[in-house]
């Protein structure tokens, strides 16, 4: 057997964003290029500030039929199956995500096609049809992909977690929505959320892969130039969400036999309160580290099978969230346990200097994974900082924030969020007929 | 002699225009193979650990046995005892993925390139000399046996395994390799070392790597890593062919709002020269499937079809739907259709360049890369197939799709979860492929 012996050389590793540049045209839309050449491949990326925070009840749903319908023709592509069509002639592989906080939509292709392409998402995000029979097949897809998520083992905890810790306004963040009003989408409803959010000083349009910046700029510009400048999203004035008011511990039934237990707190806006988010995120990681406290206690020596702790950026749901999944009989003492190690954790001596800055670097290394190809970048990075934090400054100027982080932040940020402060406890377990609490 | 040199190397390189550049094999003293793909593009290391094998390894009794041993072996070692094992990743943040398939199992390493030395050599050392602790063994136990459980839960999931006992009763391939709640919950450590001591050999591996560091660095580092990996190991025999000899279908009931359907077919084997037309045309099937099923009836939200890629394969096509019977019917419809009336040839071209495409951003991934040359080494016995597919792909005719299924699709072994409380099961049955 070698020798090996295990040294812990603390340093930093310099890691910077992926390179990209922005601009802005003259309609309001923000242009962001990332060049990288490793493959001959392109990813056009369109960031939409909307998603189910910007519904109300009656339209709970709605951002995410529109979405679908992006797909199903326009003024260039007549219906569905040209447009099915059009993407083989392209080579192009394309989907699209509806968030609570975010829409986007993004196709690859290869970077021989780069100006079709552009003209291709150009007419999708412009000149969608909303064909009533097409929306009338549509409506059935929804449903299916509704049904699917209803089959989900997990189904009943995030409703629960919706209507207690978004209890104001459940559906700002779902965003499959209400089968009553997938069911009744109609075009109207489809042009007015247009009119709102599909802008192109709402939007961002996101190009990364086998371009150079000129090239991209000049086609985007080109391209998106005409799109006409709206004015008329709410987004950015749109109210917080997330509310706990008083300790709350809720159990949800799980027929099927999975167990998993969660406490949430609220957590700060990255809108009201930015700079709480960067001890929030090395907190989050030092908490990650397998060789502290927290994970030996409730992991190595605990219930749980996993376990993470975190806060999760975002302008109006933002969320400290403790969970792991456990053994479905030992789901209530892994409750407890985690409420006493919560009760732990707001002491400055649960956390040692070498762990903070092991937590810190974690983060960097973290990013570095995470832009792996420029796909990556287009699709996970970018539209998300883009959107979420409202530009892209947050997103570079990271890792010197990180960098300041103190401990001292990290106790402040505790006993601003956490300290005191009510939760929202959730377990998923067999109740074997008990009723829900 | 020069002149001979020169045309094999010309009829080398135009058979394999498209194998990259930077590929590099060699091996270690022990005789573990090693293929490298040297990608600068940035700091990001792939290494993946192949333990060939799979369900021929396994029995009855140890289904899951290989699995669990690797897990528990990736707790800590004699030289890294678990503190300084979850110290070490803490540190490095590296990220280990596993998958254990019929031909397989495949432990991946994703980390930055500084790390890649003590990681590959904390790696060698749990192979070797793994702490097999008890409090970790044990949570390695209820992890697998929760991980197991869970994928029984979730119908999606699930749907996957429903139709095995019909597909291929009796055949190697139903040793499943991630195990069963059953055999998971009887294994001891023991069994974990015995398991490691025959598999952990030389001639039962290889490793394959893309990334920045350079073939002759990456050899002295895996040589300090894996080279007291002892020699030996064990033959596999040949995988037995599929043999299904009617229609078949498994029902499973469910409460759940909407069904699932899975219809395995077979395939053509690894080596067969009608694997590439079979899996371009089931390519195809997977673009049909989405403009019949989903654009023009709306009867789905997710539907595909595809075959696998191990030693033996199989085809297959599935689909979520509240109307199983009118899905899974159209479904059938849509592959019986491609075999007789060949697709039109620009639908054909579409999918090869959507198939580029997914080529090309495969090749951005190390860890993709990883998998392809491992996977095409041991399934294929050589690597370069995993480059060279769309060299033969544009010879294709539509024609030649149909041809290639109605060789080789015949029947079907269908597996479905449904709420049979709202659709009756008697309205099931095996739809016919052809």
């Amino acid at each position: 057997m070698k020798a090996l012996i295990l040294i812990f050389i603390p340093f930093v590793l310099s890691v910077t964003a992926a390179d990209f540049e922005t601009r802005l045209l003259d309609n309001g839309l923000t242009v962001i290029v990332s060049p990288d050449d490793t493959s001959p491949v392109v990813t056009i990326c369109i960031a939409v500030k909307t998603g189910a925070t910007c519904e109300t009840p009656e339209t709970n749903g709605l951002a995410h039929f529109y979405e679908h319908m992006f797909f199903k023709g326009n003024e260039a592509l007549p219906d569905q199956t040209a447009y099915n069509r059009r993407m083989g002639e392209l080579g192009i592989l394309q989907n699209g995500y509806t968030s609570a906080e975010k829409v986007q939509y993004f196709i690859t292709l290869g970077s021989e096609n780069f100006q079709d392409g552009l003209e291709f998402i150009f007419d999708a995000i412009t000149s969608p049809l909303f064909d009533m029979e097409e929306m009338e097949r549509e409506r059935e897809v929804i449903m299916n992909e509704y049904e699917r998520n209803t089959s989900h083992p997990f189904w009943h905890l995030w409703l629960a977690q919706e209507q207690v810790i978004f209890a104001d306004a459940p559906w700002r963040q779902s965003a499959i929505g209400i089968p009553a009003v997938i069911q009744a989408a109609a075009p109207p409803a489809m042009h007015a959320f247009q009119q709102h959010y599909y802008t192109p000083d709402n939007s961002a349009l996101i190009i990364t892969g086998d371009v150079d910046y000129e090239e991209a700029f000049e086609l985007a510009e080109e391209q998106f130039g005409g799109w006409e400048y709206g004015g008329r999203s709410d987004y950015d004035s749109l109210p917080l969400l997330i509310s706990i008011e008083r300790d709350t511990t809720v159990f949800v039934d799980s027929p099927s036999g999975t167990g998993y237990v969660s406490v949430m707190y609220e957590g700060p806006s990255i809108s009201t309160h930015p700079g709480d988010s960067y001890p929030a995120d090395v907190w989050g990681s030092y908490l990650s580290l397998m060789s502290r406290e927290f994970y030996t206690d409730l992991v190595t020596n605990g219930p749980f099978i996993n376990i993470y702790g975190s806060y999760y950026t975002q302008r109006f749901s933002p969320s400290i969230t403790f969970a792991g999944m456990v053994p479905p009989d030992r789901a209530e003492e892994a409750l407890d346990l985690l409420l006493e190690e919560i009760q732990q954790l707001q002491s400055p001596d649960y956390y040692d200097e070498e762990g903070i800055a092991l937590a810190k670097e974690d983060l960097y290394r973290h990013r570095i994974l995470a832009e792996e190809t420029s796909r990556d970048v287009a699709v996970e990075s970018m539209p998300f900082w883009w959107v979420v934090a409202g530009s892209l400054d947050y997103y570079s100027t990271y890792q010197d924030s990180l960098e300041a982080v103190e401990p001292s932040d990290i106790s402040e940020f505790l006993e601003t969020w956490i300290a005191n402060k009510p939760r929202a406890a959730f377990v998923l377990m067999p109740l074997d007929g008990e009723e829900n609490q | 002699m020069k002149n001979i040199c020169l045309a094999i190397a010309v009829l080398l390189g135009s058979l394999y225009a498209s194998v990259p550049e930077g590929v590099e094999e060699f091996t270690l003293s022990n005789g573990i193979p090693v293929i490298t793909r040297t990608i600068e593009n940035n700091e990001i290391e792939g290494l993946s650990l192949f333990i060939i094998g799979g369900s021929s390894a396994l029995t009855e009794e140890t289904q899951g046995l290989e699995r669990f041993a690797l897990e528990c072996a990736m707790m800590g070692s004699e030289a890294f005892p678990g503190i300084q094992w979850r110290e070490l990743m803490d540190r490095t943040q590296a990220e280990w993925t596993s998958s254990f398939n019929y031909d397989y199992s495949r432990y991946h390493l994703r980390c930055i390139r500084e790390d890649l030395p003590i990681l590959l050599s904390a790696f060698g050392n749990s192979l070797l000399n793994p702490e097999l602790e008890e409090q970790a063994f044990e949570q390695v136990r209820t992890s697998t046996i929760q991980d197991l459980q869970e994928k029984y839960n979730d119908p999606d999931s699930w749907i996957w395994f429903v139709t095995n006992d019909a597909f291929m009763p009796g055949h190697t391939y139903r040793q499943l390799p991630d195990g069963t709640v059953e055999t998971v919950s009887g294994f001891t450590i023991e069994d974990v070392s015995n398991m490691l001591e025959e598999r952990i050999r030389s001639g039962n591996l290889l490793i394959t790597h893309a990334g920045p560091t350079q073939p002759q660095e990456l050899r002295s580092i895996l040589e300090q890593a894996f080279g007291d990996i002892p020699e030996g190991g064990q033959e596999y025999p040949q995988v037995e062919p599929f043999t299904v000899h009617t229609d078949t279908i498994a029902v499973q009931h469910r409460e759940v709002p909407t069904a699932y359907a899975v219809v395995k077919f077979n395939a053509p084997p690894q080596g067969h020269e009608d694997l590439l037309p079979f899996s371009a045309a089931v390519t195809v099937v997977n673009d049909l499937l989405w403009q019949v099923l989903r654009t023009d009836n709306a009867l789905t939200y997710a539907t595909f079809s595809g075959a696998t890629n191990y030693r033996e394969n199989w085809g297959y096509m599935y689909i979520s739907s509240p109307q199983p019977v009118l899905a899974c019917s159209l479904m059938a419809g849509v592959l019986a259709d491609l075999i007789e009336n060949p697709v039109d040839e620009d639908i054909f071209r579409g999918t090869i360049e959507k198939s580029r495409t997914i080529e090309n951003l495969r090749a951005a991934s190390k860890d993709n890369q990883c998998w392809m040359i491992g996977n095409f080494e041991i399934c294929t016995g050589d690597w370069r197939n995993a480059y060279t597919v769309f060299d033969n792909i544009s010879e294709l005719s539509s024609a030649d799709l149909s041809a290639v299924l109605d060789r080789w699709v015949g029947y079907g072994a269908w597996g479905i979860i449904a709420d049979t409380t709202v659709v009756s099961v008697d309205q099931f049955q095996p739809w016919s492929l052809k």
